[in-house]
């Protein structure tokens, strides 16, 4: 007989009691991956649409916000308001390698929705480092024709000469991107002028991503571009922060809610412990009347609030992980984060998010069971055989 | 090293604060090695505190007891548990097995902390079990065990560190006769071993084939 075979039989005596302690701690600890695995996502999603864009200043229109600079990041529908005549003006600034304007547009194909991108194809060809998978990229500005991504183009079945409809008119498709991993996958791309004449729009365009031969002058050039229009410019770290805002308080609202979660199941743990203490009196005296020291009852009793916290910390891994795939698409619907732009808020299972989470399982647990087991360990034999 | 196992000197055990009760009032005792002991008295006059006492269960509140010599009373907690859990074994009026260990389990749960391996503590047990003729009943649990089983059980958990000293608080006191038979007659095999045997008891029979008889009344003892 050991201790550890002597808390395996104490923890199953009382099996309701024991599977809903358990459960306790697994929601508590299940709520906390799921959660905090979305924040963490969510986060590093925008950063990775930060690099994407590669981008050292954004000029934007003069509504300027967390969710436009999400937007831009994302490369996502916004509004046309910066005029186009000031792209030119932009890249003539001493200093600057390009400046490329976006126009972004809200469409459909087959009733689904899309972002359209009006492009200078050039400009934008070289700025992303595009390569074609196949057909032949827009010969000119004024080529009645779009390029797709590879995820519309597998998701729609779209090959070379399909046609798209945009606002009763036809385009065919000209040329498939390769993938990129980014959002550039899942856009339709047509150029600039096309795309305003087909749209109704006039020579206005949604921002310009500018890049600099000097990073370390980024605030003189910055001046330089708000001398030449009264528009909002900020830097790729500007916006990359406005939205990283918004995540943070994100955050802290999920952290809130594991933590609720996990305190309740410390305080599961406590009542369990205690409940366990006041039945098992007896069971401690004859441990003390057969040579138990305070030391051991006491070990007894962390050792079966850790056990708590092992199994817990273990089931609520893997039932975390479970709910944050069968709600990832949920989530991903709810508009709050749709437009904070995820396309995956699912846990990505790790070693160390496993670690992670029994160590803090156990260790809630560890402290859950210290009041208990002092206080089991403090009862004389008879005290502990008397009050029976 | 003295031939009195067991000493007390004045002991006296009160229990309450606002409220006194004198359980046990100057009582001194001399057990010699080996013997077969008996304290007898009305119920509440103190023989099982004495017990308590004696095995380091409880504290005195004044006088002293020595246990092969040395002084107990002033132990601390942990040296007290060395003591239970070497010197001396336990068997209470009321069994005192854990409910949801078998009975070899039982037993080998007195052994957990003497540092014996796993293969031979379980050896020990099962010859334990043998000594009180419960070989069949290693497996069962103590809601599958009579009384009379029950207390053998205990019984042989006393007897699992190889203590000197058995101290027994009604042995027989929730036993059927036939049963308290069976139990006694362990309980005499087991002084054979040499064993000094301390028991509480109300019973003629146990309290005639005793070898000390001592009785209390009002927490004084007489040696009768």
């Amino acid at each position: 007989m050991n201790i550890l075979k002597l808390v395996s039989k104490n923890l199953l005596r009382r099996k309701s009691r024991f599977i809903f302690t358990l459960l306790g701690i697994t929601i508590g600890m299940a709520s906390f991956v799921a959660l905090l695995s979305m924040g963490d996502n969510l986060r590093s999603e925008v950063s990775r649409q930060a690099d994407d864009l590669g981008a050292d200043i954004i000029v934007m229109g003069r509504v300027d916000c967390p969710f436009i600079h999400r937007a831009v990041l994302a490369g996502e529908q916004l509004p046309e308001s910066v005029p186009r005549k000031i792209v030119g003006q932009i890249a003539a600034i001493d200093g600057i390698t390009a400046a490329i304007p976006y126009l972004t547009l809200g469409s459909s194909i087959q009733q689904t929705p899309i972002t359209l991108v009006g492009i200078l194809p050039d400009e934008m060809k070289s700025h992303r480092g595009w390569t074609i998978k196949s057909g032949t990229f827009f010969a000119d500005e004024h080529e009645h024709s779009v390029a797709i991504g590879s995820g519309i183009s597998a998701r729609f079945d779209l090959e070379i000469g399909s046609m798209l409809t945009f606002r009763g008119q036809d385009f065919p498709v000209e040329a498939i991107l390769q993938e990129t991993g980014s959002k550039d996958d899942i856009s339709v791309f047509m150029p600039l002028g096309v795309a305003q004449e087909t749209f109704g729009i006039d020579d206005y365009v949604s921002f310009i991503v500018v890049t600099v031969d000097d990073v370390t002058h980024t605030q003189r050039y910055i001046s330089a571009i708000m001398d030449i229009a009264n528009l909002s410019v900020s830097t790729n770290e500007e916006l990359l922060s406005s939205v990283l805002l918004i995540l943070g308080s994100l955050d802290i609202t999920l952290q809130l809610i594991a933590g609720v979660a996990l305190i309740a199941a410390a305080f599961g743990i406590i009542n369990t412990m205690m409940t366990a203490i006041y039945e098992r009196r007896r069971e401690i005296g004859i441990l003390r009347a057969t040579g138990s020291k305070r030391g051991t009852i006491f070990r007894i009793f962390i050792l079966e609030s850790g056990l708590y916290g092992l199994l817990g910390g273990l089931l609520g891994f893997a039932v975390g992980f479970i709910i944050s795939r069968l709600a990832a698409p949920l989530i991903e619907r709810n508009e709050f984060v749709a437009v904070l732009g995820s396309p995956d808020t699912a846990v990505t299972l790790s070693a160390s998010l496993l670690l992670t989470v029994l160590g803090l399982s156990v260790l809630i647990s560890i402290v859950s069971g210290l009041y208990p087991a002092w206080k089991a360990s403090k009862l004389t034999p008879m005290e502990a055989i008397r009050n029976v | 090293m003295s031939d009195w196992i067991i000493q007390a000197d004045k002991l006296e055990k009160t229990y309450g604060t606002k409220v006194k009760t004198h359980a046990l009032r100057g009582v001194s005792l001399k057990i010699p090695k080996g013997s077969l002991c008996c304290i007898t008295g009305p119920s509440g006059h103190g023989k099982s505190t004495l017990l308590q006492l004696i095995g380091g269960l409880d504290k005195p509140t004044g006088g002293r007891i020595f246990i092969d010599g040395s002084d107990i009373s002033l132990l601390s907690d942990n040296k007290l548990s060395e003591i239970r859990g070497g010197k001396i074994g336990f068997v209470f009026q009321s069994f005192n097995l854990l409910e949801n260990l078998t009975a070899l389990e039982n037993i080998q749960t007195a052994m957990m902390f003497a540092k014996t391996s796993q293969k031979s503590e379980r050896k020990r047990a099962l010859e334990l079990l043998g000594m009180v003729d419960l070989s069949e009943k290693a497996n069962s649990k103590p809601s599958e065990l009579s009384g009379g089983q029950l207390q053998r059980v205990a019984i042989a958990r006393s007897l699992a560190n190889d203590p000197d000293i058995l101290l027994m608080d009604e042995p027989t006191g929730n036993l059927d006769s036939q049963s308290e038979q069976d139990v006694l007659a362990h309980i005499f095999d087991i002084h054979k071993m040499g064993k000094t045997i301390v028991i509480v008891t109300h019973s003629k029979d146990i309290a005639g084939r005793a070898e000390l008889l001592f009785e209390i009344h009002d927490g004084q003892l007489q040696n009768v």
